[in-house]
């Protein structure tokens, strides 16, 4: 709620000043607000321009709102009263420890009135088999507690509803959670198998200890609602006695975690995390204890919150195009508004109104335009929202879809509200600044302005301004590595530069220099930013930068494109007239055209890129297959808690599987603390370490995504590793995109450094030599399995690469994989069609934010819809004078139809232009591989560009077309009475 | 009460350069009534625009009450010619929003009057320009000349001492155009204000104590019309 206090305070000020002006200046505000009575047919399409940013913002900040109610509540649902976690943190989860650290940490901690509840207990992870149905689950966590002190932690509901502790559970019983019974088919009364594997380690060969092999029945007693402690994780729990986990596990007073609730209920006790930390470290400390205390509920909330930001800001961020559109129209609007009062602005001006009551005078009208719009734009986001959350659901629901839960806070609203007003309110009183200087004598006889031909003191000081700014932020952007800075500081220092030199020669030149080297810069070949930081909002500068270059190049050199237009499409005698009189209009209003023009361009060019990316996407699907599989069919993943030691050997031995692999990879996996050099240590994440084997080394085929420049290939790159262990290779989620946003815990280049903690606390640096184009499948730093052995304790491999032998079937040796490693836990996934899935996935997003950008089409369609109704309005002495010499009816309407199609198919134009050319910039961005020239204009989706702009353009000209009617229905006698 | 001395006005439209005014010399004295007649074209609108300080000088001086305009700065000429001038133009320029009795009032309010004073004052100078019971329609609601009968009542209505009349009658019919001109004759002399009127009917301008002939920028020839 704090979040919208200032810009209701903001947008409060605002409309307290507006008010008082308006009390003080009855007489303007009158006239302002009569001023909307008189265009009445004019205020919906005003109304409908304006109301698109508010609704962009509002439906990003309620998509944000059900993200974070979702994940919320996931973390609520998960750890139910668990607020905090101690345990001991080992590479390979969580660590045992004697019993009596919970006693200890009990008996400190039975002063702290913030503490409701503290449990030990066990907690492991393992396959298990129903033995009744013989269904196997490889994921099944088993948690042994005490009912006794565990009764803190609420109660287990059994599917008939009935509350009980757990107390009657003895030793060979569990009581299971829905999730695992369905998975499992089990009913009360069936007898499941745990598998567990334990190791008796050798005093004089620690690294070596021995693995003993194990397994244990037990009855189900209950089957419990998967609600409260039961929903552990949202996994499949089976909960057993403390003392029959230990037994299971051969860990005889010992436990692997102790849980801690805090005053209140599931929600409420996060706010006492700190101090409860803070008094739990100190015993921890005092006591010499070897644990550590894991905020999990805070820590799950705060990515909630982060996760659920990034969505709503990627959502924003998209939506500026049309925020950006709005910002144009509201200009174009108020100078349309002025140009329609021109004289009575003149005359007011005459008799005594000063320029702030003119502005005054606009900020009324403009104001009450800002509250309808902003106020019914927040509900029109809600509704977008809505819709967005309902795609989501079918994109990530498979065939099915999945009902994501719609969830909205009424802050959220107000905010868009404030902040669609401000962004309105601000841009009114500059384009009310603006209108409001007048020559009072052109206002009063309705004069043309004339065209500046030579800088004044205003353009010298502004191209100073921009000269100087172009500079600094250029020189940012080589200092800081800085993408954005690098690419915007020279656009900055062209239009500048432009200004100035205006002073000594006409505009025409500089600016059409300023504006092709703009574009020019904009869309370099080389690859100037390739090694700079960059994200989503280059997509916007560049956008922003493109269309401002064409829409200079285009306004000053208006005349050329009239000429070449009339050459072309005036080949017939008769149509010359007309053409020339549709053309003529929107090149002597450039500043109105110009402005329609940028709003159009800009919309299609974002359609543009996103439908050429989703095309690349479909097409990408062997590319991605080649670098997400490095040459692997399926991947597999077995229990830690089950190691395999030996697989080849077992694969050798079944029959089923003896012949079915080309290669297979065994790799190791360990979680430690990881952080990049130079930063705080504070800032490390727990992030994957990946030991490779031999095999793996010498027969995968991994593409990289970039490799260190001393390396000629890969295979320099994987031996290096191999040699080194303080040089590795990571995953492609470590990569920082210059268009696009990252989702990855870490941001890295080659050459940096990365430091890592081993078990003993003790931590490394290591070198990224490499970073794979592999994002899809796995992450993880990858060393070699020694390192992970020695540093790690890590000493059997988790991970497994398969390729599968041409004449087998993928999916079946995957479903014979998890047949013959039941006992391990095995999970397979079959690499190729979860990448067709995920690219589907990623296809049907960019879909999704294709439709939610082409909302600023609405903007572009209302500001050609308020220029017509204008234009007719304006013209209609004209179109007296043109009727008069024999212009026909039909041929006033082709005159508005005309004008109305320049404006609109130039526009397309521009856009699609520029939206490919950049394309291919992403594209090759995106896909470091790149693609030829060739192949990319194959891969231009003409078919969908088409459809789209068919349809901008015909709905544009439907939005107009009354109007031009109109206009040419006019007697030629009244036109020519009309004194506007 | 307005003294002009070489009084220049330089257009340039691209590389087009008119002179619209060529160093005019020009005392008008206080409750005078002065016609500034000539072809269309010779400077007439330009003269007035520049001596009432609507438009800028490209050279000269012109004092208004002793005061120079060209030291006084946007908003200072502004409340000038709120507080002390008043303009009648050819096409009315009513602010269509506004009713009559609204239009006359805004001088006033914009210069800090109040309302309830504004609105008697308004009323009463509706009441003498002869347009009793048409106060509250708006400018589409009048005819031609009733309109300009308002644009003389806002022009009066804050006891302006010097009117500027830019062929108030240009778009009247004859018998109109002399009424019209008549109320301001009536005005001049029971008031004492001054009054310029641009025009480029000679019955019209004729009616003033003075007429200015200008001709391609410059003062060709003055007289006093037989009336007088």
């Amino acid at each position: 709620m704090t979040d919208i206090i200032l810009p209701i305070v903001l947008v409060g000020i605002i409309i307290l000043v507006v008010i008082i002006f308006g009390v003080t200046n009855r007489i303007i505000f009158k006239m302002a607000t009569r001023n909307i009575k008189r265009r009445r047919a004019n205020v919906a399409i005003v109304v409908a321009g304006l109301l698109v940013g508010t609704a962009i913002i509002s439906s990003s900040l309620v998509v944000g709102d059900t993200m974070r109610y979702i994940f919320e509540k996931d973390v609520y649902d998960r750890l139910d009263l668990i607020d905090e976690v101690v345990a001991s943190h080992s590479p390979q989860g969580y660590a045992y420890f004697n019993y009596s650290h919970y006693t200890i940490l009990n008996n400190g901690l039975s002063a702290q009135d913030k503490i409701d509840g503290i449990s030990p207990i066990i907690m492991e992870t393992v396959p298990v088999l129903n033995q009744n149905t013989s269904m196997p689950e490889s994921r099944v966590n088993i948690i042994g507690f005490d009912p006794d002190i565990d009764r803190d932690f609420g109660l287990f509901i059994d599917v008939n509803g009935t509350s009980f502790d757990g107390s009657n559970l003895y030793s060979n019983y569990t009581i299971m959670n829905q999730r695992c019974a369905e998975e499992l088919e089990a009913e009360v009364g069936n007898e499941v198998v745990i598998y567990y594997t334990t190791y008796i380690f050798n005093p004089q060969d620690p690294m070596k200890p021995t693995m003993i092999h194990m397994n244990t029945t037990l009855k189900i007693l209950h089957i419990v609602k998967n609600e409260g402690k039961a929903n552990y994780q949202s996994g499949m729990n089976l909960f057993v006695a403390l003392d029959a986990a230990q037994t299971m596990f051969n860990k005889n007073d010992q436990i692997n975690m102790i849980k801690i609730s805090n005053e209140g209920g599931v929600e409420e006790g996060v706010i006492y995390t700190d101090t409860v930390k803070k008094d739990v470290e100190d015993i921890i400390q005092q006591q010499e204890l070897n644990l550590e205390v894991y905020t999990v509920k805070q820590d799950g909330l705060e990515d909630a919150e982060k996760f659920s930001e990034m969505i709503s800001e990627i959502f924003s961020i998209m939506g500026i195009f049309s925020i950006i559109a709005g910002v144009l129209l509201i200009v174009n609007i108020f100078v349309m508004l002025a140009e329609e009062r021109k004289s009575e602005m003149g005359i007011a001006r005459a008799i005594g109104m000063k320029r702030r009551h003119l502005v005054q005078m606009f900020l009324f009208e403009g104001l009450i335009y800002a509250v309808i719009a902003a106020f019914i734009g927040a509900f029109v986001g809600l509704g977008i929202a809505y819709l967005l959350i309902l795609a989501f659901g079918t994109i990530f629901g498979g065939g099915g879809g999945i009902e994501i839960p719609f969830h909205f806070e009424l802050s959220s609203i107000i905010m868009a509200f404030c902040i669609g007003l401000t962004i309105t309110f601000i841009t009114v009183f500059l384009a009310s600044w603006i209108v409001s200087k007048l020559n009072i004598v052109r206002a009063i006889r309705n004069i043309p302005e004339p065209s500046i031909t030579k800088a004044t003191s205003r353009h010298i000081i502004l191209g100073v301004f921009l000269t100087i700014i172009g500079v600094i932020m250029t020189h940012i952007g080589v200092s800081d590595l800085s993408a954005i800075n690098f690419m915007t500081g020279p656009c900055l220092l062209l239009l500048g530069a432009a200004m100035l030199v205006m002073r000594i020669i006409s505009p025409r030149l500089p600016f059409s220099i300023a504006g092709i080297g703009i574009i020019i810069w904009i869309l370099q070949p080389f690859e100037l930013v390739s090694d700079m930081t960059g994200g989503m909002e280059m997509f916007i500068m560049s956008g922003v930068m493109l269309v401002t270059g064409a829409i200079i190049v285009v306004m000053f050199n208006s005349d050329l494109v009239l000429r070449i237009l009339t050459k072309i499409f005036g080949r017939r005698k008769s149509t010359v007239p007309i053409l020339k009189t549709a053309l003529s209009y929107p090149m002597k209003k450039k500043f109105r055209t110009g402005m329609t023009l940028a709003m159009f361009s800009l919309i299609i060019f974002t359609v543009a890129v996103i439908s050429m990316i989703t095309s690349m996407q479909t097409d990408y699907i062997e590319g991605a297959f080649e670098e997400q599989s490095g040459g692997y069919d399926i991947i597999a993943f077995t229990n830690q808690n089950t190691p395999l030691i030996d697989i080849r050997t077992i694969i050798n031995n079944s029959a089923n599987l003896t012949h079915a692999f080309t290669e297979t990879s065994a790799l190791s996996v360990a979680y430690t603390d990881v952080y990049v050099y130079g930063q705080d240590q504070n800032e490390s994440v727990m992030y994957p370490i990946i030991g490779v084997d031999d095999e793996f080394i010498d027969q995968n085929d991994y593409t990289f995504y970039s490799i260190a420049s001393e390396y000629d290939d890969h295979q320099e790159i994987w031996k290096a590793v191999k040699d080194n262990s303080s040089l590795v290779v990571i995953d492609g989620n470590a990569v920082t995109q210059q268009y696009g946003p990252h989702f990855g815990s870490v941001k890295l280049s080659v050459g940096d450094k990365i430091v890592v903690r081993n078990r003993t606390g003790q931590y490394s640096n290591k070198t990224v030599i490499g970073i794979l184009d592999q994002s899809f499948f796995f992450m993880g730093i990858i060393t070699t399995q020694e390192f992970l052995s020695e540093e790690l304790g890590i000493q059997f491999p988790s991970m497994y690469l398969f390729d599968i032998a041409e004449e087998r079937d993928v999916k079946s040796v995957s479903h014979e994989l998890k047949k013959e490693f039941i006992t391990y836990g095995m999970e397979t996934t079959e690499i190729r069609d979860t990448i067709k899935e995920i690219m589907k996935q990623m296809t049907s997003i960019m879909t999704l934010m294709e439709a939610y950008l082409g909302l600023g089409l609405f903007v572009g369609i209302a500001g050609l819809g308020i220029i017509t109704l204008r234009s007719v309005k304006e013209r209609r002495q004209e179109i007296g004078v043109m009727r008069a010499i024999g212009f026909k009816k039909g041929m006033v309407a082709k005159s508005f139809l005309i004008e109305i199609s320049f404006i609109a198919l130039l526009g397309i134009a521009i856009g699609v232009i520029l939206g490919i050319s950049l394309s291919y910039h992403i594209t090759n961005e995106f896909y470091p591989s790149g693609v030829s020239l060739s192949k990319f204009i194959s891969l231009i989706p003409w078919a969908h560009i088409l459809i789209i702009t068919t349809f901008a353009y015909i709905t544009t000209l439907l939005c107009t077309v009354s109007s031009a009617l109109r206009a040419s229905k006019i007697p030629p006698a009244e036109a020519l009475r009309y004194v506007g | 009460m307005v003294e002009a001395k070489n009084v220049h006005k330089v257009y340039e439209i691209g590389s087009l350069r008119v002179d619209a005014l060529q160093g005019i010399d020009l005392t008008i004295k206080k409750g005078e009534m002065i016609s500034v007649m000539g072809p269309s074209g010779c400077g007439k609108t330009t003269l007035l625009n520049c001596l009432s300080g609507l438009d800028d000088l490209t050279k000269g001086i012109v004092k208004i009450e002793g005061v120079s305009l060209a030291e006084m700065s946007d908003n200072k000429k502004t409340e000038y010619r709120a507080r002390r001038m008043g303009f009648i133009f050819q096409a009315y320029n009513l602010l269509p929003v506004l009713t009559a009795v609204e239009n006359t009032e805004l001088p006033l309010l914009l210069s800090g009057c109040n309302q309830k004073k504004a609105r008697i004052k308004a009323l009463k100078v509706l009441k003498l320009v002869g347009l009793e019971g048409r106060e509250h329609h708006k400018p589409a609601e009048l005819s031609g000349g009733e309109q300009q009968r308002v644009a003389i009542a806002r022009s009066l209505v804050n006891d302006p001492a010097i009117v500027w009349a830019d062929e108030l009658t240009g778009n009247l019919d004859a018998e109109t155009s002399q009424q019209i001109m008549a109320l301001l004759c009536k005005l001049n002399k029971e008031n004492k204000q001054t009054f310029v009127v641009v025009t480029h009917d000679v019955s019209i301008g004729e009616m003033a104590d003075r007429v200015l002939k200008l001709r391609d920028g410059v003062i060709e020839k003055e007289y006093k019309p037989f009336h007088q």
